[in-house]
């Protein structure tokens, strides 16, 4: 059963064609890749998909129903977890803070109750510090839990976006370029890791990610975007070599590994 | 998990471990109660002492105290703003003296009256904040106190016009002493809600919808119904203030609620009290009522004819520079004082310096 589905998601900004008929799929614990140069409409996408734009055609299935017209807060609160490319954390609250604002649509208390001290709601602050711990001390990102946001390093962030992410209790995880801000040695062990948090939560995850060696390791699945419509479709791998994907990356005939092999050559 | 990721360094920060651990020793906690003992004891021979009775003053001290944490639920927690304030208040005002002396129900009725009004009064205005943004509504909220003032609240079927809408204290609190505790009662009753507004579900959904938007509704907030429930909010706080208003007076007329009188000094105690800082916001209302209370007489020492005659006005005009100074050098306001020791009546290390006030995000006029 696929978890998410796009179906013809198209959407236009002025004369600016963002996304035209945009079609992808993305199955029960399945971790798909969304790749593309910039430009390509990935993060347009993600907002179709969350529901921070509306698009003009197109319908947005998750979980079976049809959730092309609900607002984002609906659509978080049925199970979609996402992280944003410039980082999307209350920059003023704490780690913690962060982590049990995330966790509001799992709140069983109402806005009034929590106002008026019911015990109900007191007993449940507990259990959302208890959950909030959890999961920090799973991503070992427990020694920053009172450490305010502002001023933590931009990696860190992003790592701590996972977090408040897995917080809200999402069934489809869509992370957006996971990996910016880390060095590659910690964004092949943030594939690992994916890997690993798929299985502790039973989750689908949507990542858009440029960093290729961990596209390769952790996706099932690749889709390729360019100027706003899918260019190609596979096995990581296959998509790798497909010679459009080369082209859109780097121009017509550069091979990647060859440009790969330039690029390790330089940073020597 | 299998894998284990590399901590990244971290800058150390002073807030670290202030949460967990460290708990305070047995004589740790004496000395915060004996701060706590000796504090309310002061408070209480200050009005049991006093010659010079002042308590229908500090009751109008309680009073501002409530109304101007109705504009920190607005200003400090929805990031909104009310530049009319003396609608807010005054609906809360006139709703209950016209329960009470023309429906000839009891002064609490009234009260729990003016409260819900006021709320409803405040939640249409936040329907208008939906809808438009910053300046645009700041200046709505100035039309919408200019047409309390100078509308409504002279329409003599509702307010008695000219004359007012009398409003008796209730039964065995008529004097100004018993009336105070009313107004403390009430008092603590918002500041124990306003704490778990903060604490609960509503107060960090605020906080995100207030930073941002988006964030907060990536987290499952609804942005325009938590934006609508922090005017509900306010407007209940400022209906309960204006109730209280409305009996300390015993009678309200229309210019009592002058943008002049209400809108600009509650603001005005909500800023230099400091964003988001109860403490420093009650602190900084009485000291706004009891100095023009005091002034004359300091003055009258130093023989100084202008303050004896406009006490009032210094104190105004000593406020209003002092809202200018906090929002250029300290956004917490009083808070900056009464924030640590707060935190250290809580039980955690006394550490002076702002968190999570306005200070610590950044607020600043500078550019």
């Amino acid at each position: 059963m696929s978890v998410l589905e796009t179906h013809d998601v198209a959407i236009r900004f002025g004369g600016l064609q963002a996304l035209s008929g945009v079609t992808l799929d993305v199955g029960e614990f399945e971790i798909v890749g969304l790749i593309g140069p910039n430009g390509a409409g990935k993060t347009t996408a993600f907002n179709c998909i969350t529901g921070f734009y509306r698009p003009q055609t197109g319908r947005i299935v998750f979980k079976g129903e049809d959730v092309s017209e609900l607002g984002p807060h609906v659509r978080s609160a049925r199970g979609m977890g996402r992280t944003f490319q410039n980082v999307g954390l209350v920059k003023t609250a704490s780690v913690l803070e962060n982590m049990l604002t995330a966790q509001h649509s799992n709140v069983s208390y109402g806005a009034v109750a929590g106002m008026l001290g019911s015990p109900s709601s007191i007993a449940t602050e507990r259990e959302l510090r208890a959950r909030a711990d959890a999961i920090l001390q799973l991503l070992h990102l427990d020694h920053l839990r009172d450490l305010p946001v502002r001023g933590l390093s931009y990696g860190t962030l992003k790592r701590v976006e996972i977090a408040t992410a897995l917080a809200t209790d999402p069934d489809l995880l869509l992370l957006d370029e996971p990996s910016s801000g880390m060095g590659p040695e910690e964004a092949h062990q943030l594939g690992d890791e994916l890997l690993a948090l798929r299985g502790e939560f039973e989750l689908s995850i949507l990542m858009i990610e440029h960093h290729v060696p961990l596209v390769l390791r952790a996706c099932d699945y690749v889709y390729v975007l360019n100027f706003g419509q899918l260019l190609t479709e596979g096995l990581p791998h296959d998509v790798r070599n497909h010679p459009e994907v080369v082209a859109a990356y780097l121009g017509e005939e550069a091979p990647l590994a060859e440009a790969e092999a330039e690029a390790a050559e330089a940073t020597r | 998990m299998a894998t284990t990721l590399e901590r990244p360094v971290e800058p150390p920060s002073a807030r670290a471990g202030t949460d967990r651990g460290q708990r305070p020793s047995p004589a740790g906690w004496a000395a915060r109660g004996g701060v706590v003992v000796a504090l309310a004891l002061i408070s209480l021979l200050y009005v049991f002492s006093n010659k010079e009775f002042r308590s229908d003053a500090l009751a109008a001290a309680v009073v501002l105290a409530i109304g101007a944490l109705s504009l920190n639920v607005l200003v400090g927690y929805a990031g909104q703003i009310s530049l009319g304030h003396q609608a807010f208040i005054g609906v809360g005002a006139f709703t209950s003296a016209y329960v009470i002396s023309q429906s000839n129900q009891s002064f609490y009725v009234g009260l729990v009256a003016g409260a819900i009004v006021g709320g409803l009064q405040a939640v249409v205005l936040g329907l208008v904040a939906l809808r438009v943004r910053g300046l645009y509504f700041a200046l709505v909220t100035l039309a919408w106190g200019f047409v309390g003032e100078n509308s409504i609240f002279r329409s003599r079927g509702l307010t008695g016009g000219g004359a007012g809408q009398p409003a008796p204290r209730p039964g065995g609190f008529t004097t100004d002493r018993a009336y105070l505790l009313i107004c403390v009662i009430a008092l603590t009753v918002v500041l124990l809600i306003d704490w778990r507004l903060v604490a609960s579900k509503a107060g960090r959904a605020l906080q995100a919808v207030r930073e941002s938007p988006q964030v907060a509704a990536n987290y499952g907030v609804n942005v325009r119904a938590y934006t609508l429930f922090a005017f509900g909010v306010s407007g209940v706080y400022a209906g309960i203030a204006g109730a209280l208003f409305a009996s300390q007076r015993t009678n309200v007329v229309a210019v009592d609620f002058t943008f002049a009188l209400i809108a600009l000094p509650y603001l005005i105690v909500t800023v230099v009290g400091g964003l988001r800082r109860r403490g420093g916001i009650v602190l900084f209302a009485l000291v706004y009522i009891l100095g023009q209370q005091y002034l004359p007489d300091l003055a009258k020492h130093l023989h100084n004819r202008f303050i004896i005659d406009n006490a009032g006005f210094v104190v105004q005009a000593t406020s209003g520079v002092l809202a200018i100074l906090t929002l250029i050098f300290q956004p917490d306001g009083l808070g900056t004082v009464t924030a640590p020791i707060g935190r250290w009546l809580k039980g955690e290390p006394f550490v002076f310096g702002s968190r999570g006030g306005a200070g610590a995000e950044g607020l600043s006029v500078r550019p």
